[in-house]
């Protein structure tokens, strides 16, 4: 009778530790993941901020982040699918859409957006930054723009966690067109602006971005509409 | 069995609901830290520093695993000079960095947590008009280059590092941090084995004195 219990005790361990090493740790990410997607609420505040308040139509995600106190992936994700669509980044997915980067052309003009923190902004005009070759024995994806004497970029795709293609229109019919890279706090890592609302939209990157649109929207869906 | 294994999966489930998970989703979410280096964390980057001559202070950050602030805090005394950031004291760094010259040439480095490295070179950015608002505006190359908005509340300490090169070539940095000890900014001057503006390397001299005039953060 002892052994029995102890037996049944040690199943029910085994059982637990087992199921909790697995179907806990499936959990978790999923939770994480989940929580780098916009809420109902946020949708809510993104729909007012971006299409009933003035002002706004093309406003770089980080303004009504930090406006709000919240990591930028939750404001990527609360537009529809007419205009974000994005991707759980796995690093085969990352070199994949930066595959499709590479195709706006290396002398094309875009700008490239940092946000530290969530909080400082910086926006650079740039060459697009393309795929160097070389091998990503140490962990990161490189990028050079204009042949290594524009931006350097060392990416640790292990750490990114989705990746947005957004296209919102201004008012003068123009649209701003980026495809940003997001951390694993749903904070930017980098946004490649092809085009601003309400300035000179170059044909090159709008073609390359309209690829790229097209390379995310054939890749599984993150974060529901 | 079946159904002891599934009192398992009944306790596993209550166990994952209660597991505190991390909150990644709000801004803020660093922790803030001591900008100085204790003495073991100097002598491991003064150790890696031997092994890497001159690297930007990502590059030994990520060798020791530590928060960039106390690579600048963990280098040996006569390379580094620090003060704790407040409104006042970014503004008055920043104009002194606007006296490097609008069309001097710097680099200018993120690296988003010491996670991934950007590296962008650039004219000097100028600070536009102090607007009281929280933030200081900087715009190169008249507007043509990068625009830059650093909000004043979340620059903890600022750092001049200046250290030796494998060429001869001094490494020399203006860097900005986070409460957390991650790089908000690092405005290179001169970084070894790269070729470098020699007008940068005066303003810097410049701006490192200032630093050196304000009381210390880190002895």
């Amino acid at each position: 009778m002892q052994n029995f219990s102890r037996n049944k005790a040690l199943t029910y361990i085994v059982g637990s530790v087992f199921l909790f090493g697995s179907a806990c740790t499936t959990t978790k990410q999923a939770v994480e993941l989940n929580e780098l997607c916009g809420s109902v609420f946020d949708k809510t505040l993104v729909h007012d901020y971006y299409f009933v308040q003035d002002g706004h139509a093309t406003d770089p995600m980080a303004i009504p982040s930090h406006d709000n106190k919240i990591v930028e992936s939750k404001i990527v994700s609360s537009f529809s699918h007419e205009i974000a669509i994005g991707t759980y980044a796995t690093p085969a997915r990352f070199e994949t859409v930066w595959k499709s980067v590479d195709t706006w052309g290396e002398t094309t003009p875009i700008k490239v957006v940092v946000t530290v923190d969530g909080w400082h902004a910086f926006s650079f005009p740039s060459d697009v930054p393309t795929t160097r070759k070389e091998d990503h024995a140490d962990g990161f994806y490189d990028v050079f723009a204009n042949g290594g004497a524009g931006l350097r970029g060392h990416i640790n795709p292990e750490l990114v966690s989705m990746i947005y293609a957004v296209k919102l229109r201004a008012s003068d019919d123009t649209y701003q067109r980026s495809l940003s890279f997001y951390g694993h706090g749903g904070d930017l890592i980098l946004g490649l602006y092809a085009s601003e609302g309400g300035k000179p939209q170059n044909a090159d990157a709008i073609a390359g971005f309209n690829r790229s649109w097209n390379v995310i929207k054939a890749m599984p869906r993150s974060c529901k509409e | 069995m079946k159904h002891q294994l599934f009192t398992g999966a009944l306790f596993t489930a209550l166990a994952c609901s209660f597991t505190a998970l991390p909150s990644y989703a709000e801004l803020n979410h660093g922790v803030a830290i001591s900008a100085c280096a204790t003495n073991a964390q100097a002598q491991a980057v003064q150790a890696h520093y031997l092994k890497v001559k001159g690297a930007p202070l990502a590059v030994v950050g990520r060798m020791v695993n530590l928060p960039e602030v106390l690579v600048a805090s963990g280098v040996p005394k006569k390379n580094r000079h620090s003060v704790q950031a407040s409104a006042k004291i970014s503004k008055e760094i920043w104009s002194s960095i606007d006296s490097w010259g609008a069309q001097t040439n710097i680099r200018m480095v993120y690296t988003m947590g010491g996670k991934h490295v950007l590296d962008f070179p650039s004219k000097v950015p100028i600070s536009g008009p102090d607007l009281d608002d929280g933030w200081i505006d900087i715009y190169a190359d008249n507007g043509d280059g990068v625009h830059g908005h650093l909000w004043l509340e979340r620059i903890a300490s600022i750092h001049a590092v200046d250290i030796p090169g494998v060429d001869g070539v001094q490494t020399r940095t203006i860097s900005f941090y986070g409460p957390d000890g991650q790089l908000v900014l690092g405005l290179y001057a001169s970084i070894t084995t790269k070729t470098f503006d020699k007008k940068a390397v005066d303003g810097f001299a410049r701006t490192q004195a200032l630093i050196a005039s304000m009381p210390q953060l880190c002895n």
